[in-house]
């Protein structure tokens, strides 16, 4: 090992440490250690199947759907399967250029023809970014859901995705006609099914990153019945407007089930095996619409293990002793409403999560119920903004999962005519007048979160000469009852809204 | 203007961003620079060159610490200049001394030197600080990350000169040490 090896290393110093010895360089003493941040990656799936109402299927029929013009068949396809009608086509996007790519032998990284395709990418990246959601399209139905769909916890960790859910009714919607897609539209927020796609589409572009930087896709998916017929008009507008891909098999097959499955893993990681594996195509099935998110993002600055230690979780269920991570935060803002304190930590690469922390008394039920929550649900802050302090913020490892059913749930927000064998409309995708109504909406997510980030080069919350310092006012923020969680994407949007109930030691 | 503002004006595209950056963190990468390149024209290509990294890289970066962020950018980008265009009146830049007293812990002349992956050794230095008390983690900082001299850190620090010398050679050796116990010296 040579003397500038290590001077190599040197620069790979975590930021915190930079920053704690640039205060003693401007000469502002400040003993306090500054601290590293954490990983989240979190997924998650839907499932809406529809189920027969009147089984009088016609064996002639005019649209067989393996006999779909595949147009939409594409290399960038993510998941080609034996029963694979049509993959979607994702936007091509830049991927944005590694500096080993323009690295000569002798280590020199040409700069000039780097920066060049650096510009490449930020051209590009503009164009996309116009393409950005408007809070305004989608608030309504996450005020409504999130207060409908997290009302009962049981006590129960959940973990709800608006995003994947809004994917999945709005294919729903473009599947259903006269009033059953109307009662869709209306929790949908949408006036028009016109509107819906614009907004929808909005959404999905503003969430979809393939550039090397972020991979973030709403993938979504049409599943049919290869006995049945289908209206290629409205398959091609779930292809166009939604990405969505589509298979056919034999319903209640092992192989389209596991197909299925393999799909769903494929789109989420893998963090949902589980969850996929219980969900199986029965031989009335006429039609499954399937959807998924998935994210993964790498604290903006990494929580150091070294600091991790147990602590006690007052969960619903008694005392939890669970490993607790640290991390100080100077300049983030610490924010508060009547009945809540709320913080947040920035993922690498844009988005963020939110950590909400109901008062003492009050349960997370409660205050998502009050609305009190809603300003950050839509990409607001709440009433209260405190800067200048210093946080200490602990925070459990967690690792948690859900599964849903969401009919119940989603018949109480006025979207009912689906459900009903003898009013559910299914025209627009279903050949033949043959009839169907949902049988069930199954969500599952899962959020898991410790003190590993990406690999990738840290860089560090920390305050430098001239930004405000700490008013010497410190807080504690402490997640060690049940609170609440929200994952926001870069523009803002809500991705994930969760309750933590009670956490579970890992190993 | 706070870090998150200047950070979103690059991400804006907006080109106020370095004129904001300039204002804020032009002497602290200008120190960085010239303790490691000896030369003011040097120094200034160099922190010229941070801007338009920074201008670059962000997006996709989004840095918390935009201090450590820039302050990283000048360290490789001098270093780089340094090896480059290593002229005489570097010798007394004060990253010439410090990467000299590294030898300290680097491998003995003769000795047959390990290939060691330098996201390994990066992660072991790491552990290493972290293990140190919090005053000899400084200094070192100091010294090695912000070639400052010994002087400026006895400043620093309101420590003796002779003070600050000692203290650095006990952190080398017991860098070393470290770096033996983990095999990759």
């Amino acid at each position: 090992m040579k003397p500038e090896d290590i001077m190599n290393s040197v620069n790979d110093i975590e930021d915190d440490m930079l920053n704690d010895v640039q205060k003693i360089r401007t000469k502002k003493k400040n003993s306090k250690p500054w601290i590293k941040f954490v990983a989240v990656a979190a997924c998650l799936c839907i499932v809406v199947g529809a189920v027969l109402g009147h089984f009088h299927f016609n064996p002639i029929e005019p649209v067989n759907p393996s006999a779909l013009p595949s147009t939409h068949l594409h290399s960038n396809a993510p998941v080609m399967n034996p029963f694979s009608v049509s993959n979607a086509v994702y936007p091509a996007m830049l991927k944005y250029p590694s500096e080993d790519a323009f690295r000569s032998d002798n280590g020199e990284v040409d700069w000039v023809a780097y920066t060049n395709a650096v510009t490449k990418w930020h051209e590009d990246f503009k164009t996309r970014n116009k393409n950005v959601a408007s809070s305004g399209d989608y608030s309504s139905f996450v005020n409504s859901t999130t207060k409908v769909f997290l009302s009962d916890t049981k006590g129960e960790n959940i973990v709800y995705s608006p995003v994947n859910v809004y994917m999945a009714m709005s294919m729903l919607a473009e599947s259903t006609g006269g009033k059953t897609r109307h009662q869709i539209l209306a929790l949908l927020g949408a006036d028009s099914i016109e509107d819906l796609r614009v907004k929808a589409n909005r959404l999905w572009l503003s969430n979809y990153s393939d550039d090397g930087v972020k991979t973030n896709i709403l993938a979504n998916s049409v599943w049919m019945n290869d006995n049945l017929s289908y209206n290629k008009d409205t398959l091609d507008i779930l292809a166009e407007k939604y990405y969505a891909s589509s298979f056919s098999g034999t319903m209640g097959s092992s192989e389209y089930n596991s197909a299925l499955h393999n799909w769903l893993n494929e789109q989420t990681g893998g963090l949902l095996k589980k969850q996929a594996e219980g969900l199986e195509f029965t031989s009335d099935m006429v039609l499954s619409l399937a959807s998924t998110v998935y994210f993964k993002g790498g604290w903006e600055s990494e929580f150091p293990e070294h600091l991790t230690k147990p602590d006690i979780f007052n969960s619903v269920n008694g005392k939890t002793s669970i490993d607790f991570m640290y991390q100080m935060l100077n300049g983030t803002p610490l924010y508060s409403d009547d009945d809540y304190s709320a913080t947040t930590l920035s993922f690498k690469n844009g988005g963020k999560m939110w950590f909400i922390l109901p008062d003492e008394g009050t349960s997370p039920e409660a205050l998502i119920q009050s609305g009190s929550i809603n300003p950050i649900l839509n990409g607001s802050t709440p009433k209260n903004t405190h800067n200048g302090h210093l946080i200490h913020f602990y925070m459990p490892k967690f690792d948690i999962v859900s599964s849903s059913e969401l009919s119940d749930y989603t018949r109480q927000l006025g979207v009912t005519d689906v459900f009903d064998e003898n009013k559910a409309d299914f025209s627009p995708i279903l050949a033949d007048n043959m009839s169907a109504y949902v049988s069930s909406i199954n969500h599952s997510a899962r959020v898991t979160v410790d003190e590993k980030g990406c690999t990738a080069a840290a860089f560090t919350v920390i305050t430098a000469e001239g930004t405000m310092m700490p008013d010497g006012k410190e807080i504690e923020f402490r997640l060690n009852r049940p609170f609440i969680f929200v994952i926001t994407s870069d523009d803002s949007t809500p991705l994930f809204v969760g309750v933590v109930n009670n956490v579970q030691p890992t190993s | 203007m706070e870090d998150s503002k200047i950070v979103e004006m690059y991400w804006d595209r907006n080109e106020e961003a370095i004129s904001e950056t300039k204002l804020k963190y032009e002497n602290y990468l200008s120190k960085i620079a010239y303790n490691i390149l000896a030369d003011i024209e040097d120094s200034r290509e160099s922190v010229n060159d941070t801007y338009l990294r920074a201008w670059y890289s962000m997006p996709p970066h989004k840095p918390d610490s935009l201090s450590a962020f820039l302050g990283k950018i000048t360290r490789r980008i001098s270093i780089d200049i340094y090896r480059k265009k290593n002229s005489k009146k570097r010798a007394g830049s004060e990253y010439a001394i410090s990467l000299d007293e590294l030898y300290d812990c680097a491998s003995a002349e003769g000795e047959p030197e390990k290939e060691i992956d330098s996201k390994i050794l990066s992660d072991a230095l790491n552990r290493w600080l972290n293990s140190v008390s919090e005053d000899t983690r400084n200094i070192f900082i100091c010294r090695y990350f912000y070639c400052d001299s010994i002087r400026d850190i006895a400043d620093y620090t309101g420590s003796s000169r002779s003070k600050i010398k000692s203290s650095l050679h006990r952190a080398r050796l017991s860098l070393k040490d470290y770096l033996i116990k983990e095999e990759l010296l």
